[in-house]
């Protein structure tokens, strides 16, 4: 079945369809629920909460060719993410305008496998990884962020440095980074 | 504009797997979930109506009892007996009597308890009245308006009389001796007569009346 096919079962409310992009999303969407909410049987909670709402507003999609799901369904999981720990008050970023500047052309973290990132990920601070989910990996702008989290765009560039030298000060520790 | 190493990051992230990245996830027990909860009928909303209604009731209960404490005293009219002497009575005679009676109800109000509600009327109804006066040298007395709904029935003062008290009488017994005297002298029956236009009665004693053998007349 193709995802095409597969979004139009969808529309229909057939549940093969279903199934079909369940099976296909759900591991990468619930790796990227638990990097920004940690825990196991809450990022699988928000992960659920993310595909139903896609099931059920599935009729406003136009489907525009490969990724344009994975995407869409980001955008979603991203939401859910971001709604949840609003509502545990985790999400708490106190106005910054000091950037620090770090050096990100010769970043360490290429240098390491996407489970070993993840897991370095999931050790930072509630706001340094949103933001640095948000940014690096997701490929929002500051000023996205901003808007997203209702911060400053000095802020979020803020919390990503702050994310970046705590990131690095772990590779040290770990080896992979060798400061020059 | 983002860097390459980010570009490269993103692109890492994406193929990684829950099984490489060392965690373990029931997708099937997941799918079970996701579609029972698809297949849950939405909830209609319900409306608090027993809360509604009993706010209501409690409402309506309030405003009952809150306007009968509001009712003014109410006082009943006094009730008047007119006792009409008989055309051939001759003794002292209460010729009209009133009873005055001053009835007041209270307004009932209401004890509750902590364990349900009872309800407790409370009147106090204070009654006087007043003695027949033997003599009574004027009785005053005032034509009392009946209530529309009997227009026809309305006391009416009588002729008033003067009535002489027993005690009074025996004060002035020398004086009727001298009257029954001068009666016997004259072969004249005594028979006192205490009121002119009522005209004296004999009885089988001799006496005008029941009341007149107590006046130590012999």
């Amino acid at each position: 079945m193709t995802e095409q096919r597969a979004i139009e079962g969808c529309k229909k409310g057939d549940r093969i369809s279903q199934k079909h992009l369940f099976d296909a999303y759900a591991d990468n969407m619930l790796l990227l629920c638990m990097r920004y909410v940690r825990v196991v049987p809450d990022a699988e909670e928000v992960m659920l909460n993310g595909f139903y709402k896609f099931l059920k507003s599935i009729d406003t999609f136009v489907y525009n060719g490969s990724g344009s799901v994975g995407a869409w369904m980001k955008k979603i999981m991203v939401n859910e993410c971001l709604m949840f720990l609003r509502k545990k008050k985790e999400l708490r970023i106190a106005d910054e305008t000091y950037a620090e500047q770090v050096s990100t052309n010769d970043d360490p973290l290429m240098k390491m496998n996407a489970a070993e990132i993840l897991k370095l990920v999931m050790q930072l601070p509630t706001g340094y990884r949103t933001v640095f989910n948000l940014y690096a990996i997701e490929g929002y702008s500051h000023k996205e962020i901003a808007a997203e989290l209702s911060i400053t765009e000095g802020t979020s560039k803020s919390q990503l440095s702050k994310a970046r030298v705590m990131l690095q000060k772990e590779l040290q520790k770990t080896g992979v980074y060798d400061e020059k | 504009m983002k860097s390459n190493n980010e570009q490269g990051l993103q692109k890492k992230m994406d193929t990684l797997d829950t099984l490489s990245a060392g965690f373990v996830f029931d997708k099937d027990g997941a799918w079970d979930k996701l579609q029972s909860k698809l297949e849950a009928k939405p909830r209609r909303k319900v409306l608090p109506i027993y809360w509604m209604s009993a706010a209501a009731c409690l409402l309506v209960m309030f405003l009952v009892f809150n306007n009968r404490g509001a009712r003014e005293e109410h006082t009943v009219a006094t009730p008047v007996i007119v006792i009409q002497p008989h055309k051939d009575a001759t003794g002292p005679v209460a010729t009209v009597v009133t009873r005055q009676s001053d009835i007041a109800v209270h307004v009932p109000y209401v004890h509750i308890t902590k364990k349900g509600t009872s309800l407790k009327k409370e009147g106090v109804v204070a009654t006087q009245y007043k003695d027949i006066p033997l003599i009574k040298e004027e009785v005053q007395q005032t034509a009392i308006p009946i209530p529309d709904s009997h227009p026809q029935r309305m006391a009416v003062a009588k002729k008033k009389w003067k009535v002489v008290h027993i005690n009074e009488v025996v004060t002035e017994e020398e004086n009727i001796k001298t009257i029954v005297k001068e009666n016997r002298m004259a072969g004249i029956k005594f028979l006192p007569r205490y009121r002119n236009d009522i005209p004296a009665q004999e009885t089988e004693d001799n006496s005008v009346s029941k009341n007149l053998l107590q006046f130590k007349l012999n």
